[in-house]
């Protein structure tokens, strides 16, 4: 194979259910396992032989890994001729736990609507964390409702906990144009019905071609990806 | 645990399993080989043709997807211009991108119509619910050397 080679590298799961910080935040599990450079893609396998995620980044000491429930999810629709959907409302998310929830941000779960322990009774280990919103992007429909700071909660009444793929998986599978948000702001419930945008319709726009190159206008997700401003145009060579 | 197959393609491959139900290491790599591939980027980064190459990993689904995982940063930034993929026995195949999801990271690719390379036809399954501490592999194409572990050898 080339220069490379087949490596097997072994390590251990250190968080089943964190979040990466590289520009678009991801739902990733932490293993301890020193990945090289190529080490890109490679399938990330448990003892029992059977594929746990696909690595996505790392460094010397922990690598960073996509899990696989997101790979099923895309062959659901793929081996149905279909786009996975790409559902959003622009919104970015980092985790918090429980006790700073409801130190610093008045996090009330005593009303009995937070069901975490069910949720961590079904990810052993993933620790008492929650959903909290880091940044609404501008432009998005998110950014008319939620404010940096609020505790998302439910989608659709269905709890989400830690899980950014819970969240995301009733984005993507929801029909309608709205959905129902339920989160916390400054000890206070509440439920809002939310404008829900398809990244597979609204990718780019106002695209220019000129020769071997393409311009486009970047939308708040894609500018977020990039790591550039919002609207800034972005160049595609071909 | 729960698994997931891709296909109702069987395989004994795993027929080494110990009695906790664990698999035999050599057994896990064995069948590894076979999926596991090198990608091949080549990328164009000016209008003027000037090109950059770059190498990460990707593996067969298996089966009958004919589908190789990847991901989106590795197969799908917006200049590129050809895409290899080489198995273990150096068989090296142009590939296409069928979808990718740069917000997962994720990318789908198939090879070329044209080419006749055959997929590995064991699969393996997928679990969604892995324990915090439980050992885990990855396998891919790192680092360099050829059929090696890293904390042991492989012959």
């Amino acid at each position: 194979m080339g220069g490379g080679g087949i490596v097997l590298q072994d390590g251990r799961i250190s968080d089943i259910c964190a979040i990466s910080t590289s520009n678009y935040p991801r739902k990733v599990m932490t293993v301890s396992i020193n990945g090289k450079g190529g080490s890109s893609g490679s399938m990330v396998v448990d003892y029992e032989g059977n594929i746990i995620g696909v690595n996505h980044a790392g460094s010397d000491i922990a690598n960073y890994v996509i899990p696989a429930e997101f790979v099923l999810e895309d062959l659901h629709y793929l081996e149905l001729g279909q786009l996975p959907p790409k559902k959003d409302i622009g919104l970015t998310f980092g985790h918090i736990r429980e006790g700073e929830a409801k130190k610093f941000y008045n996090y009330a779960p005593e009303e009995g609507v937070i069901q975490l322990g069910t949720h961590t009774d079904q990810l052993p280990g993933a620790q008492s964390r929650l959903l909290r919103v880091t940044k609404c992007l501008p432009g998005s429909s998110g950014e008319q409702i939620f404010e940096p700071g609020d505790i998302i909660t439910h989608v659709e009444n269905v709890a989400v906990g830690q899980d950014l793929f819970k969240y995301y998986h009733r984005l993507n599978t929801h029909d309608g144009d709205t959905i129902q948000i339920t989160f916390f702001r400054n000890g206070e419930r509440r439920t809002e019905t939310v404008p829900l945008f398809d990244l597979n319709e609204a990718s780019c726009h106002e695209m220019i071609v000129f020769g071997k190159a393409i311009f486009a206008r970047a939308n708040p997700i894609i500018s977020l990806l990039f790591s550039i401003e919002s609207h800034a145009y972005l160049l595609f060579l071909w | 645990m729960n698994t997931h197959a891709l296909s109702s393609v069987n395989t004994n491959y795993f027929s080494e399993s110990k009695e906790d139900g664990s698999l035999d290491i050599g057994a896990i790599y064995e069948k590894a080989t076979h999926h596991v591939l090198k990608i091949d980027v080549n990328e164009t980064l000016s209008a003027y043709g000037s090109e950059a190459n770059s190498t990460a990993s990707g593996f067969w689904l298996g089966g009958n997807s004919r589908l190789i995982v990847t991901n989106a940063h590795v197969a799908a930034p917006s200049q590129i211009s050809r895409m290899y993929a080489e198995d273990v026995h150096g068989r090296k195949f142009k590939v296409k991108l069928v979808y990718s999801n740069p917000l997962i990271d994720l990318a789908y690719l198939q090879p070329e119509e044209d080419e006749t390379i055959q997929q590995p036809q064991s699969f393996f399954t997928f679990s969604t619910h892995p324990q915090r501490n439980s050992e885990v592999f990855m396998i891919g194409n790192n680092g360099g050397g050829r059929h090696r572990f890293a904390r042991w050898t492989y012959q």
